[in-house]
């Protein structure tokens, strides 16, 4: 698991984890493997789409007066 | 006779059949006005006629407006209409949708064998149309120099979208020479423009009729830059507008087409922005919503969940495990089984040995009592003996022991005079004062 995954990989790889866990296919320890993965993933969306929804804030003050002013 | 038909029964039977033919329903016929009536309806009533044979014809008041000239009997015309019954006069008649006169007959024959053959060949397939630019920056336009509907056409785009680029090529748009200067115009507009507009005001059919070209129709087709005709009237279509990529009424139409209106596109981009806005925030928070969703996943929020399974079987294992160990537990049944049966044996022996044991100790005892009775009789005998010495018997006999200071008294000078004598006889004890001889106690 590389860090430079998009948000939307990461996210696919998640599902793709918890339908995993959840059909219970695994054995044990590849299943805590897959969890510490899940949860690596979880932190990983969780600041990304922190950081977008900052992004979207900043961009809205920095465009909205441009915009507006036309 | 039972079979008899009405008047209208007939009529409508000739109807429907003549109905049945779509070759009857539009089709081109050249004949020689006759009869002729203009009715204050607005309706014209006449004749169409050759050397054999005539048709009565009417041509209702919504068409005859749009004829360029006023019949009169003998003109030689080229109609289009179709075959009508006329129930009130049992007439069939032509209904008559256009005329041109016999003059412009034949280059009307022309136009619609050019228009039919350009049609099989797919100039006019749509399919073939380009799609115009939304927001072009450079304009071209091929029109006559000075005209009104060059003013029509500037006038309306900088209303419109004033910050294009307009090029004007100035062509002829009438007479022969016409389509060969709007061949070379758009050829010389090609390529350096994002649109074309190609207009002339409105005409006669004859000042129009350079725009029913073969040469420009294929030029037109073959153009890459999007094209917009707006050649004459509303009611006027020719070639080149049936090549053209978008066929606009009018020049002023034309303009319209070509560039957006810029206060309509101020408004489409305000609300792009809210529509950009409300969209990411929306994807946001979908996302944020599926992110949670995953987090909820019950192995994330009680990873228990994931090892339960390995528990579960893990617990299924034991309990099979367990089920063996009954085996061992028989064994272990059957090893006490045999344990308490040698422990009762045993005891049984013990208990044997036990008895034999008391018996041999009875006897013993009974031994060592017989042989203590003879030890006590010899005891007995023996203290019988010792009694037939004991001095008691002595003073049994009438002697008797004295004694002072329990020192045995056997001579007389060991008395002591000043001290209590003790005699003891065979049945008690005299406590006495000793007197010296010829004393008198008294």
């Amino acid at each position: 698991m590389s860090k430079n995954v998009s948000f939307e990989q990461a996210m696919i790889r998640l599902s793709e984890i918890i339908e995993s866990l959840e059909r219970n296919e695994k054995d044990l320890e590849s299943s805590i493997v897959l969890f510490e993965e899940g949860l690596t993933l979880v932190k990983q969306c969780d600041k990304q789409l922190k950081s977008f929804e900052t992004k979207v804030s900043e961009l809205m003050v920095k465009y909205n007066d441009d915009t507006e002013s036309t | 006779m039972n079979n008899v038909w009405t008047v209208s029964y007939l009529l409508n039977t000739i109807k429907s059949t003549l109905d049945q033919n779509v070759l009857l329903k539009s089709f081109l016929i050249k004949g020689e006005i006759s009869n002729f009536t203009s009715h204050s309806s607005g309706h014209w009533y006449f004749s169409l006629k050759d050397e054999q044979a005539r048709i009565s014809c009417v041509m209702f008041q919504g068409y005859t407006k749009d004829v360029l000239f006023r019949p009169k009997n003998g003109d030689k015309v080229l109609v289009r209409g179709a075959i009508t019954v006329y129930n009130l006069q049992g007439q069939i008649q032509c209904s008559v949708f256009s005329m041109q006169n016999d003059g412009l007959g034949d280059l009307f024959i022309q136009y619609e064998l050019l228009k039919k053959k350009l049609f099989d060949e797919g100039l006019f397939d749509d399919n073939h149309k380009r799609i115009l630019p939304k927001f072009p920056n450079k304009v071209g336009i091929i029109t006559g120099n000075n005209t009104a509907a060059l003013q029509d056409i500037l006038k309306t785009i900088n209303q419109r979208w004033p910050i294009s680029e307009i090029t004007v090529y100035p062509s002829l748009v009438q007479g022969e020479q016409a389509p060969k200067s709007i061949i070379r115009q758009l050829l010389k507009a090609d390529k350096n423009n994002d649109v074309l507009i190609l207009a002339r005001g409105g005409g006669s059919i004859e000042d129009l009729w350079a725009f029913n070209n073969e040469s420009l129709a294929r030029v037109i087709y073959n153009l890459e830059t999007p094209i917009i005709t707006g050649v004459g009237h509303e009611t006027d279509t020719t070639i080149v507008d049936m090549v053209s990529d978008y066929r606009a009424p009018t020049p002023t139409g034309a303009a319209q087409v070509a560039v957006p209106s810029i206060i309509e596109t101020k408004r489409v981009i305000s609300q792009f922005k809210i529509d950009l806005t409300s969209n990411i925030k929306n994807k946001l928070i979908q996302k944020n919503n599926q992110l949670n969703q995953y987090k909820q996943s019950r192995f994330i929020v009680a990873p228990q969940n994931i090892w339960q399974y390995h528990q579960l079987e893990l617990s299924r294992l034991s309990q099979q495990l367990s089920q063996q160990n009954l085996v061992v537990q028989h064994h272990n049944t059957r090893l006490n089984q045999l344990r308490s049966a040698l422990n009762q044996r045993a005891l049984m022996y013990t208990k044997l040995y036990e008895q034999r044991l008391n018996q041999l100790e009875v006897k013993l005892n009974n031994t060592i009592l017989k042989s203590q009775e003879k030890n006590q009789y010899m005891f007995k005998n023996s203290i019988n003996m010792l009694n037939a010495y004991s001095p008691l018997n002595s003073l049994a006999r009438g002697y008797s022991i004295v004694k002072q200071e329990n020192q045995i008294i056997k001579l007389i000078e060991d008395v002591d005079y000043s001290k209590e004598l003790e005699i003891r006889l065979y049945d008690g004890i005299i406590h006495s004062k000793p007197f010296k001889k010829g004393e008198n106690h008294e």
